[in-house]
């Protein structure tokens, strides 16, 4: 081990034939296979079309579908519907509970209220 | 040869034989859908209970929640106050032939009337019911911690259907409904979060209510001569009504129109769903929206001028059928 470390010690250091390194590189970046033109295009149209699915639901969710909003029923008719409603709580199955839901929801949209 | 026709008339006889018991079977549970559904109603008035209600309404711009406590203590005596921050404090108190509603918002006590048909009336009404919708039970599920029955009600003539039901097997309690708008769309989930059967112990004191007004709801039917000579014009009916839906009687609207005019409303119902045919004599002609059909968060809506006044139609069926009846008056 002694001899093997003094013979170490006693060559000299030898440096690289110069333009060494860039030459492996060169072998090494020719032999890099690289995706051909179709496989590329194929890996594309997955994620293109990922994108664009999730960009849609994004719009979707953001305006929340038809944004036109529904017509509303003129401010006059809200006793209207409620005098329909209120004649449907008597009914066998009528939801009840629910029905007087309605009826204060859609009072507190009319306009006015000196009849009912 | 002789094989060949045995065998032949084998496989005949088994065929024929499976088609007979799967109508027969059909038949059966049609039966069963029909005894339930009439045991379950039968039910919804008398069994004592309390519970929290949740009630969900869909709406086309957002979905109103709703929470309530329900006290039943007996046939037309019930408590339905709710808890939800729109609605708190409105109370609602069924009473004989008495529903007060009370509204804290605007501070008036409302007099709805009775909340039930009586007897008869309702005996004609669940005919109707079951002559235009088909019961179907679609097996057991939980509701509120208790075993249910799923029932649904679809229309007999377009197959859509009207009302899901959650019936507790012990009691008959509607448990949990859903109504559907006639396109399909879900309009209203209502649903026992926790049920407890028999008389409550300790139900809470009356509010102190103070009303500035009772306001009185006509609802019970009123001879037609009688509300032509009220209206100052004859009652005029549509031609054309969808089919399944009947007359069922016309009623005092008060002053509800925006004249100031009196008006009547001519109720049509199928069972499940119903068209409200309000006339008003002598308005003024003055909306540009006339044989337009609005959409309701229910139905939709139509108002038409006539000879004999506004007309106002509101329902639930499909928006073709109530353009077509407003175009049916004469």
């Amino acid at each position: 081990m002694r001899r093997v470390l003094a013979l170490v010690d006693a060559t000299p250091p030898v440096a690289p034939p110069p333009g060494m390194w860039q030459a492996v590189e060169m072998r090494i970046r020719a032999q890099e296979v690289r995706p051909s033109v179709e496989i590329r295009r194929r890996r594309l149209v997955p994620i293109l079309a990922t994108g664009a699915a999730v960009a849609l639901t994004t719009g979707i969710l953001l305006r929340g579908g038809d944004h036109t909003p529904p017509p509303l029923p003129p401010p006059d008719a809200f006793t209207f519907i409620q005098s329909h409603e209120l004649l449907g709580r008597t009914e066998p199955f009528a939801d009840r509970v629910g029905l007087v839901t309605f009826v204060t929801y859609t009072g507190q949209g009319a306009a006015g209220d000196s009849n009912r | 040869m002789n094989r060949r026709i045995v065998l032949g008339a084998l496989c005949a006889f088994s065929l024929l034989l499976l088609l007979g018991m799967s109508r027969r079977s059909a038949q059966y549970s049609r039966a069963r859908a029909r005894t339930f559904l009439l045991w379950a109603e039968a039910a919804q008035d008398r069994i004592p209970h309390t519970g929290v209600v949740r009630t969900a309404m869909f709406l086309p711009d957002k979905t109103v929640t709703t929470d309530a406590v329900f006290t039943r203590l007996g046939p037309r005596l019930s408590r339905t106050e709710y808890l939800s921050p729109s609605m708190r404090g409105v109370i609602v108190v069924e009473e004989g032939d008495h529903t007060w509603r009370y509204d804290p918002a605007r501070r008036r006590l409302y007099d709805e009337g009775p909340s039930r048909m009586g007897v008869g009336q309702r005996s004609q009404h669940l005919n109707l019911i079951l002559r235009n919708y088909e019961a179907r039970l679609l097996g057991r599920a939980r509701v509120a911690q208790r075993n249910v029955q799923r029932m649904v009600l679809a229309n007999r003539y377009d197959g859509s259907i009207a009302r899901r039901l959650w019936v507790d097997e012990d009691t008959g309690l509607v448990l949990r409904s859903e109504e559907y708008r006639s396109d399909g769309a879900l309009l209203t989930r209502t649903a026992y979060q926790e049920v407890r059967y028999g008389v409550p112990g300790n139900i809470a004191a009356a509010p102190q209510i103070a009303a500035e007004r009772v306001v009185r709801v006509q609802n019970c039917p009123v001879p037609a001569p009688q509300l032509t000579e009220h209206l100052g014009s004859p009652l005029v009916r549509p031609r054309y009504v969808p089919q399944g839906f009947e007359y069922e009687g016309c009623y005092l609207g008060g002053s509800a129109c925006a004249c100031g005019k009196p008006t009547a409303q001519m109720r049509y119902s199928d069972g499940i769903r119903a068209i409200s045919v309000f006339q008003c004599a002598d308005h003024p002609r003055e909306a540009t929206d006339a044989g337009v059909v609005i959409p309701l968060p229910q139905g939709g809506m139509v108002r038409s001028y006539r000879p004999n006044g506004l007309f106002i139609l509101i329902g639930e069926p499909r928006p073709d059928d109530l353009r077509r009846m407003a175009e049916s008056l004469p």
